[in-house]
């Protein structure tokens, strides 16, 4: 077809839903409602990518003031026990931060021992957080950064700083799972660029393979770890 | 005395470079791709925890008691000590800034040994070494071993703190003074790096499950993150995991 032939047509097409909406709203109206429809289409992926950044660096003020609300109360160790459970549930997708940390592992396990691995694994977590608490107390988070890695991760960086002066400023990243049309969940925790899940998961895999491949043998030692911790705790006196 | 140092330092120089020509063992005989000498590097770090129960940790407890003002000191003369093998090292790498400047906090800060720092915080030359200087060369990282006294680090590490003690500048001065620094200042860095992260290791060394296995972890990725070549090749450990879900 010729150019100009072409030109023509497109014109016409123009020209006819130029007139319709001259009709209907107006040549002013149209112009703008065009730019409008422009600029809101290209425009949308975009903002929902700054909304859901937004939505991320909320979520981890949200976490950071719920820890330190906790921190300032003079909670028993059930509360503390709790309260720290709850936070996991709100903020982080337990079951695939969890089964990360075993890695292959993870696929060939029974249900059975899947249950007793979440179970025991959360049991270490929380007693962990809950004798840590004291440390919380003292510090200040400060946001820095926020941006996309990839279409899944979003990274939300922060500095640490500990108002006693004790330790130095530490700079943190959080590995926040984003998946369109679902809550965000935080995945991992960076300290200085060391990530806590990548050391928990070296830690996990390195028992697992030392007693060949048995997922049951680091089940136990969680188990055992659980108790001194709580035995530490109550030896603390809190 | 110093030669018998000397000769040592060479055997075991000869030692790491024999390690880094086995580091390209195949990767299926390797318990883990970073750490074909497990096993030896395990009873190695098993050893240092036992010198860490009976030595450096009581130590580095004692420095914690002492007051701030004697921990700066002893912190200031180890970071001092290094001063001349960061100018030197500085030197290697192109950076004529940073190596002037490692002179002249030596010489400065010198006329307190180093226990004050007599200088502005923007006069302070960055800290490097040998091991900065090959790695700016892209000498691979190499595998991972842990070393009696010295602890964990790779076969590019270990040979660069080697160098750094064969080099180190106050070696080479033949006064009283300067062989009694230079026999003072491992020690005095040892106590005073385990002091200044004593809560830090202690919760590696009581509060993990393996405690060799996690500090690895945290030993290698620190090394990733800094621009190790050997780690820049692996995919992200998080987007692997995501598509093995999918």
């Amino acid at each position: 077809m010729p150019l100009s032939s072409h030109k023509n047509k497109l014109w016409c097409i123009d020209t006819l839903a130029y007139r319709f909406y001259q009709r209907v709203m107006g040549k002013g109206r149209l112009l703008i409602w065009l730019y409008a429809v422009l600029l809101g289409g290209m425009s949308l992926p975009a903002s929902a990518n700054v909304d859901r950044l937004d939505e991320g660096v909320a979520m981890i003020n949200n976490l950071v003031s719920s820890v330190q609300d906790i921190a300032k109360q003079q909670s028993t160790s059930t509360e503390i026990h709790d309260q720290t459970n709850r936070i996991i549930d709100q903020f982080f997708d337990y079951e695939s931060v969890a089964s990360f940390t075993i890695g292959p592992y993870w696929r060939k396990a029974s249900p059975e021992q899947k249950q007793d691995y979440l179970k025991t694994f959360r049991e270490v977590l929380i007693v962990q957080v809950a004798n840590n608490f004291d440390y919380f107390r003292t510090l200040e988070y400060h946001h820095v950064n926020a941006a996309n890695k990839g279409q899944d991760w979003i990274i939300i960086d922060g500095i640490i700083h500990d108002t006693t002066n004790t330790y130095p400023d530490a700079v943190i990243s959080w590995r926040i799972r984003n998946i369109a049309g679902e809550p965000l969940t935080i995945f991992d925790l960076s300290v200085e660029n060391v990530s806590m899940l990548i050391t928990q998961k070296d830690e996990n895999m390195a028992i697992i393979r030392q007693n060949k491949g048995n997922l049951d043998a680091l089940i136990d030692l969680l188990r055992e770890r659980s108790k001194d911790l709580r035995m530490a705790r109550n030896d603390s006196g809190s | 005395m110093a030669m018998f140092q000397t000769i040592r330092n060479m055997a075991c120089f000869a030692l790491l470079a024999s390690l880094s020509a086995c580091a390209n063992a195949p990767d299926d005989l390797a318990v883990n791709t970073n750490d074909p000498y497990e096993d030896f590097n395990r009873n190695m770090f098993a050893f240092n925890m036992k010198v860490d129960d009976i030595v450096v940790e009581p130590a580095a407890k004692g420095y914690r008691n002492l007051p701030q003002v004697n921990q700066d000191m002893m912190t200031n003369f180890a970071d001092w000590t290094t001063l001349p093998s960061t100018s030197l090292n500085s030197a290697l790498q192109g950076d004529a800034e940073n190596a002037a400047l490692g002179v002249l906090s030596f010489l400065v800060n010198g006329l307190t040994l180093g226990m004050a720092d007599l200088t502005d915080d923007s006069d302070d030359p960055v800290q490097t070494n040998f091991e900065d200087t090959m790695r700016g060369y892209e000498v691979p990282q190499g595998r991972y071993i842990v070393l009696p006294f010295i602890g964990p680090g790779s076969t590019r590490s270990h040979s660069a703190w080697l160098v750094d003690s064969v080099t180190n500048p106050l070696r080479f001065a033949s006064t009283p003074a300067a062989s009694t620094i230079t026999a003072v200042s491992p020690p005095v860095r040892v106590v005073s790096y385990r002091g200044n992260h004593y809560d830090l290791i202690n919760d590696v060394k009581y509060g993990s499950l393996d405690p060799y296995s996690r500090t690895r972890s945290i030993y290698l990725q620190y090394g990733a993150n800094i621009g190790d070549s050997d780690d820049q090749s692996k995919d992200d450990p998080f987007d692997a995991f995501i598509q093995s879900q999918e």
